[in-house]
């Protein structure tokens, strides 16, 4: 099999499973209590992970670009209660022009 | 009071930024210095947009009237449009193009409310009139593109030239107008989308269908008898003829189809005739003048009264606004990717003749799809869970859509880099569909394209995609079914899907998820397909902004979680951890390691 299969296949299979493991093995069952707790903080630790890295992560360093701009134009949508279409557009809008003027 | 003339001037503003700019894209690409695939989104773009924003848009007319909707909209599209013509760089005009596009497509949804307000007795004669305005308005465009850039010494007089022609047309509409009684917003009541009607669905099959046999004959007849041998000139002269011979029908049919005979009967003539004339082409392509005549006298009665028929089954303005809505909304996405699927079929089999087989055979296929899905659709009607069930769905999707405009874009530049990294064509389209989380997907191309070897790309890979599993267990209770049927909706999950379906004061709903995921994943695999074929459109996604609009969807979806002391602890920390591994660790181990800050929950 060429590299190419291998990484797709691979890739592909370890994906589909890392996905499926909780909603096939426990079903509908509740989550034991020890890890409910955890569970329940999931949500606001991996967004804010992923509000950092998708800002400021480069290839192993942390870079300022347009995004970081974006995000604190949408930041401020956020705090005035805009929707969320608004925030994302105000968002992507900044970052576009920044771009454009540099 | 019944204004034919303001009718027929909207109508030809509705097509000259998109038709009139055809003839330019050489000029176009020489002075910006962009590719073909790039040069090719200035025509993409706006049909996609009479697509998206078909959707919306009866809810523009519902608030503001016709009169002042359709005024603003062509307003958009002249506004739009002269700055289009005055920006420099490719990365403004492709911008400013996205303004364009959401004049064209509002606009073109808000005619059919427009003929039903106003000539309610007499619909198909009136959007005879202004489709009329909308081919005249494109045959002039196309054919006074060229010289007025050679006249003016640049193609931004040609966009300028058509777009001040538009702020003209929404003077004369709006003076035209004047004696209509004002819009009373109180006499509408809210008309949602027709997702479950069964004729709604075939509205759209009908118009679909139609979009791809127009556009895949207008995009690739002249392609096809060049490649025979023809003159480029005389190719383009078979394209006139086709296009002036729908001139002749669009007025003179549907006149006569307001007074007799059903619309059933027109349909079943000119649409056997239109299957004729593209047999035609294939089997006999000698006849070609006969053809395109043909086709053209057939699509010139097809348009105007398939743009009848949500005026015909919508009692009120607001029905038809939404059946239109919703026709023209789905109906140009099938329309705007035709010509694509057909170029992709003609590289595969080196041919149009198969082209137009797969074209008719295709049609048939999307007939039989639809009938299934029309009686699937009409089965559980009056059912309140179902409909409610049905309405968490949408919820999900709609909350996704702004993001799967970007989701499509990236999947555009993964197919793009995929390629260039020497994956061929199908292993990313696999890919997209397998692993389907952009992150791994990118980093596998990256490395494979720096020359790295399987073991890193995978593990890489694998790194930034084990997140999905504390994800999945910690949403695994929401999941209904046999165990076959929770692998399949697991899949579905990705950031966005799982994001927006998380409840303000904790609990997740599976519906949203599923069908935000869903929406994700038709956009995520489609935008590889063309990334794949369509080649070097790389960057764009970037130099649109676009990159930024996941941080800013990620924070506003955190700020409703923080609803205590724990939770605002735990993003704290995860964030930190996140920022602080950046620099040190392979991308996905900054996120997972984030991810165990919600150990800070654990109790005995």
């Amino acid at each position: 099999m060429s590299t190419v299969w291998l990484c797709v296949v691979v890739v592909g299979a370890a994906s589909i499973l890392f996905k499926a493991t909780g909603p096939v093995l426990l079903g509908r069952r509740e989550l034991p209590t020890w890890l409910a707790g955890p569970v329940g903080l999931l949500a606001p630790a991996v967004l804010a992970a992923l509000v950092v890295t998708q800002s400021v992560a480069g290839d192993r360093q942390i870079v300022a670009d347009p995004r970081l701009a974006g995000l604190a134009v949408g930041a401020v949508a956020v705090a005035l209660r805009a929707t969320l279409l608004v925030v994302i557009v105000v968002a992507a809008t900044t970052a576009a022009l920044i771009r454009l003027a540099l | 009071m019944p204004c034919w003339p303001a009718s027929f001037l909207a109508g030809l503003a509705l097509r000259p930024p998109i038709v009139g700019v055809g003839p330019l894209i050489p000029a176009i690409q020489d002075d910006l210095d962009i590719s073909h695939a790039v040069a090719g989104l200035l025509g993409t773009i706006p049909v996609l947009c009479m697509g998206v924003f078909a959707l919306p848009a009866p809810a523009l007319t519902r608030r503001y009237g016709s009169r002042i909707a359709i005024a603003a909209c062509l307003a958009l599209i002249g506004g739009f449009g002269v700055a289009r013509a005055a920006v420099p760089g490719a990365a403004g005009v492709i911008a400013l193009t996205f303004g364009v596009g959401l004049g064209l497509g509002f606009a073109q949804a808000l005619m059919p409310v427009a003929v039903k307000e106003r000539f309610a007795d007499r619909p198909a004669f009136a959007t005879g009139i202004y489709v009329l305005g909308i081919n005249i308005g494109s045959a002039v465009s196309s054919a006074l593109a060229v010289p007025i850039a050679d006249a003016a010494g640049s193609w931004r007089w040609s966009l300028a030239a058509f777009s001040i022609m538009t702020c003209a047309l929404v003077a004369a509409w709006w003076w035209l107008t004047r004696r209509e009684a004002p819009h009373r917003r109180a006499e509408v009541t809210h008309v949602r989308l027709p997702w479950r009607s069964g004729l709604a669905w075939r509205l759209v099959g009908i118009f679909g269908s139609m979009a791809c046999v127009f556009y895949g004959l207008n995009s690739w007849i002249p392609d096809a008898y060049v490649e025979r041998g023809w003159s480029d000139g005389k190719a383009g002269a078979l394209l006139a003829v086709l296009n002036i011979a729908a001139l002749v029908t669009t007025i003179i049919i549907p006149w006569l189809a307001d007074r007799r005979g059903s619309r059933r009967l027109y349909f079943l003539v000119f649409s056997s005739a239109l299957a004729v004339s593209a047999a035609g082409f294939a089997g006999l392509p000698g006849g070609a003048w006969v053809w395109a005549a043909t086709a053209g006298l057939c699509t010139g009665v097809m348009f105007p009264l398939v743009m009848t028929l949500p005026v015909d089954v919508g009692r009120r303005p607001a029905d038809v606004g939404a059946t239109a809505g919703m026709m023209l909304g789905i109906g140009y996405t099938i329309g705007a990717v035709a010509p694509l699927l057909l170029g992709a079929v003609r590289d595969a089999t080196g041919t149009f003749t198969t082209n137009a087989l797969a074209d008719r055979s295709g049609r048939r296929r999307a007939l039989h799809a639809l009938r299934v899905d029309v009686g699937r659709a009409d089965r559980p009607r009056g059912d309140r869970a179902g409909r409610t069930v049905r309405a968490r769905y949408l919820e999900g999707a709609r909350a996704i859509a702004p993001i799967g405009v970007a989701s499509f874009a990236f999947a555009l530049s993964f197919g793009v880099l995929a390629r260039t990294a020497g994956m061929g064509t199908t292993a990313p389209i696999v890919m997209s569909a397998t692993t389907f989380g952009g992150s791994a997907q990118f980093a596998v191309a990256s490395l494979l394209d720096a020359g790295g070897a399987a073991a890193a790309a995978i593990v890489a890979a694998l790194m930034l995609n084990a997140r999905y599993m504390p994800i999945g267990i910690s949403v695994a209770s929401s999941f209904e079914g046999p165990a076959w049927q929770r692998l399949l909706q697991a899949q579905l999950i990705v950031d966005e899907s799982w994001a927006v379906a998380l409840k303000r004061r904790g609990g997740f709903d599976i519906r949203v998820l599923l069908g935000a995921g869903g929406l994700l994943y038709v956009t995520w695999v489609s935008g590889t397909v063309v990334g794949v074929l369509v080649g070097d459109a790389i960057g764009d996604a970037e130099s649109l902004g676009l990159d930024a609009a996941f941080p800013a969807l990620f924070l506003a979806l955190l700020v409703p979680q923080l609803t205590g002391r724990r939770e605002l602890d735990a993003a704290i920390l995860g964030g930190a951890i996140a920022l602080a591994l950046i620099p040190f660790t392979p991308a996905g181990v900054p996120i997972v390691a984030g991810a165990a800050a919600c150990l800070l929950g654990y109790r005995r």
